[in-house]
């Protein structure tokens, strides 16, 4: 016999992700799903964010890696409100399914700010919703000025952008605008924050637009 | 690298569909992939190849179509073919923000033994 349908094939990830934003929404937690290449810097910014917003900002992050639990120790000792480690036993991203189980231990009222560090990789990641109110995509600037122009799909979807280790760019070819560019023409309306979580430049606007992005949220808490 | 994830949730939609509609056995299917998604399709046959050993769909035939990547131009009021992932109107230059088509990945169509309609 033959069969017509038409399945979307990520609609049961999209299903179980949707479920899982429903529940965030209920708390007014704001939810970023921060993904890169391999060492470009993930961690190293979390870090930052939960010890510049302490006492302010409330964080807690689900950490994803194939292998490890290294990531999720220094968001601990960074002293984040929540931390979490999931192993993707292989897989190159996480899901709607890996997060569900640990959204249920969680206490979402504890939080403020949940972020999904995602695994290194920038292609797989944009594929797989979480329940993330919104995609952010970090670059480092040692990764060629063309990185959007490769993996174009990963720069539409997210809608914020941080360019990092900048405190690099002298000893490098990278430019600066041709990045922006770049990724502009993939997305043109695309938010960008150029950082370096070395020397510090550029994270006190980051740092605002996170405060703003939580207020926003938490506005919208029925 | 991405296709052999799409396999592995293709391969639960295959079976989820097949067991409602009663199939015993899948041995094709349709795809509609959109460009944007920059499947390689020898790649996503070769990992369905791999991830449907043993299940219902092992070794089935794959035809896949490929979905233009399509954008709306609000100023021109056009839909316009985007090249090369810019996202700006050829015409006059505005932002496309609004994408038509080009992110598909759907089965459309499947067959195989099994499930005569009741
Ligand atoms: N020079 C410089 N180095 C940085 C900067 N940010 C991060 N690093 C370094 O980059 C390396 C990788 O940083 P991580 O934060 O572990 O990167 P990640 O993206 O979390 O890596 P994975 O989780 O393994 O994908 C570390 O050695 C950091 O110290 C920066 O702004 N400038
Ligand atoms: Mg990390
Ligand atoms: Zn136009």
């Amino acid at each position: 016999m033959k069969v017509t349908l038409v399945q979307d094939i990520l609609d049961a990830n999209r299903r179980v992700s949707a479920a899982n934003k429903r529940r965030f929404d209920e708390h007014g937690l704001l939810v970023l799903n921060l993904m890169s290449s391999p060492g470009a810097g993930k961690t190293t910014l979390l870090e930052h964010c939960i010890s510049a917003l302490a006492g302010e900002l409330a964080i807690g992050v689900i950490e994803g890696d194939i292998q490890t639990s290294l990531d999720a120790d220094r968001i601990e000792a960074a002293g984040a409100a929540f931390a979490h480690q999931i192993n993707t036993r292989g897989a190159c991203h996480i899901d709607g399914n890996m997060i569900a189980p640990v959204v249920d231990e969680m206490d979402l009222d504890a939080l403020d700010l949940l972020f999904v560090e995602n695994v290194g990789n920038l292609v797989c990641p944009a594929e797989f919703d979480v329940g993330e109110d919104e995609k952010l995509v970090l670059f480092s600037v040692t990764e060629g000025d063309d990185k959007p122009k490769k993996y174009p799909l990963m720069f539409q979807v997210s809608g914020v952008m941080l360019v990092n280790k900048i405190d690099l760019l002298p000893h490098l070819d990278a430019d600066l605008d041709k990045i922006h560019a770049h990724a502009r023409d993939v997305h043109p309306d695309m938010r960008i924050f150029d950082i370096s979580c070395k020397t510090g430049e550029g994270l006190d606007a980051f740092y605002g637009w996170l405060r703003e992005a939580v207020a926003r949220k938490k506005a919208t808490r029925v | 690298m991405h296709e052999a994830s799409i396999a592995v949730e293709l391969l639960k939609v295959v079976e989820a569909q097949a067991r409602q509609a009663g199939m015993s056995r899948v041995s094709g299917m349709k795809l509609r992939i959109g460009a944007f998604r920059m499947v390689v399709p020898e790649l996503l046959s070769a990992a369905f190849e791999v991830v449907g050993q043993g299940t219902l769909a092992e070794g089935a035939e794959m035809r896949m179509e490929t979905v233009p990547l399509v954008a709306r131009c609000e100023r021109c009021d056009e839909d316009v073919a985007v090249e090369d992932y810019v996202f700006f109107c050829p015409r006059c230059g505005a932002p496309l923000l609004e994408i038509l088509s080009g992110k598909e990945l759907d089965l459309v169509e499947m067959w195989g033994e099994g499930g005569e309609s009741p």
